[in-house]
């Protein structure tokens, strides 16, 4: 059962003489009214104290760190506040196990990083290999030299059209290293050019046993 | 200078026995605001240190002649909204099993029980005017609404509370 009065004395556009009047004649509105006294009643009891143990000394012992950054030169204050209030709310000791392994972690790899070091340093071998890569180089350059002064008179002596095809090619070859070789002056290290440089040498090298060879 | 405002002056400079006042002073009304809103204590207790320490911090920034209650809830109602905002989608999930069944109440207990379960803006309005007795116009300042939604969130709790009440084993029929 549902009475509209009951809505206008809770909106509050009726008083509530006006309602207790309208109650006593009312049925739904006086169920309406009791129902309205046990929740009013039970209200009551959900204002009892709550227990907290130690809340304040939590929160005081945050005001006093809170104090102490606010207190403390701006470049000498801890990085993150919020960093102690993990620990201040209350300890967890999951959570404190966590950060102590972490911490272990970090302490471990730092001593083993300063003292676990390896006595050649990676720059030191970068180096040696980058040594032996040049030698390796220039030693199938000789030869490849060697091989040219061989093919050169033997393309000097063919047809015409053979022979631009020949030295076209090669020149676009040994445009290719030179170019190679000037990337290499600015990053010796570098080995994708070594590659290319490796692959323009192959080139020529091939180019030139061709040459030698449809001579024969 | 009343004696409140004198309090707050000191917590101006810092006075840590004055924030032991305030303490003293608001914080049952607060834990249990945040107990309602938040439905777990733990976490109640620390979102009124989080709000403690957010006085702390913005203090200097109340209006004399404002007043500090009001301050007060608008900073634990913020805190709950963060701190409810922050919680993972599978802790919801549980505390949502955790609702009472209307029909298996038992009056007092499950009737915190049956608040905890209203809807966030009305359960909040319902908390500050009904249980801890703030004016609807205190009410709609710190939850930052008009006095209207108050009233309408009040109404609208109480008559779930009756119908809840009602459908218990000693309830009428509303």
């Amino acid at each position: 059962m549902r009475c509209e009065k009951f809505d206008a004395y809770e909106t509050g556009s009726m008083t509530p003489g006006e309602f207790a009047e309208h109650a006593r004649d009312c049925e739904a509105c006086a169920a309406l009214a009791a129902l309205d006294g046990r929740l009013d009643k039970e209200l009551i009891k959900m204002r009892e104290p709550v227990r907290a143990s130690g809340l304040w000394e939590r929160i005081e012992t945050a005001l006093v760190e809170e104090k102490a950054f606010a207190a403390a030169p701006r470049e000498s204050r801890p990085a993150r506040r919020r960093a102690f209030a993990v620990f201040t709310k209350r300890p967890r000791p999951i959570l404190v196990a966590a950060y102590s392994v972490a911490l272990a972690i970090m302490v471990l790899g730092g001593a083993y990083l300063v003292f676990m070091k390896p006595l050649s340093s990676p720059g030191i071998l970068a180096q040696r290999a980058l040594a032996r890569v040049e030698l390796k180089e220039k030693e199938y350059a000789d030869a490849i030299e060697a091989l040219e002064k061989q093919a050169r008179p033997k393309i000097q002596a063919m047809d015409l059209q053979l022979m631009s095809l020949y030295r076209d090619k090669l020149a676009t070859i040994d445009s290719q290293i030179d170019k190679c070789r000037a990337a290499l002056a600015a990053n010796p290290a570098n080995a994708h050019i070594r590659t290319y440089l490796l692959a323009a040498l192959q080139d020529k090298r091939q180019t030139l046993a061709d040459a030698l060879g449809s001579t024969n | 200078m009343n004696n409140e405002e004198q309090v707050i002056e000191r917590c101006r400079e810092g006075d840590l026995a004055a924030y032991k006042q305030i303490y003293d002073r608001y914080s049952q009304p607060l834990l249990r605001t945040a107990q309602r809103l938040l439905g777990r204590p733990q976490e109640a207790e620390d979102a009124v240190q989080e709000t403690f320490l957010k006085l702390y911090r913005g203090i200097s920034g109340f209006r004399s002649g404002a007043r500090f209650s009001t301050y007060l809830f608008q900073i634990l109602n913020n805190t709950c909204i963060d701190m409810l905002r922050k919680r993972k989608p599978q802790d919801v999930a549980a505390d949502a099993e955790m609702l009472p069944v209307a029909s298996s109440h038992e009056l007092g207990h499950s009737l915190a029980e049956a608040v905890e379960s209203l809807p966030a803006k009305m359960k909040a309005c319902f908390v500050l005017f009904a249980i801890e007795q703030f004016s609807q116009e205190e009410a709609a300042d710190i939850l930052g609404v008009d006095v209207g939604t108050v009233k309408t969130n009040v109404h609208r709790a109480r008559k779930k509370l009756r119908i809840w009440l009602a459908a218990g084993p000693v309830g009428e029929t509303v």
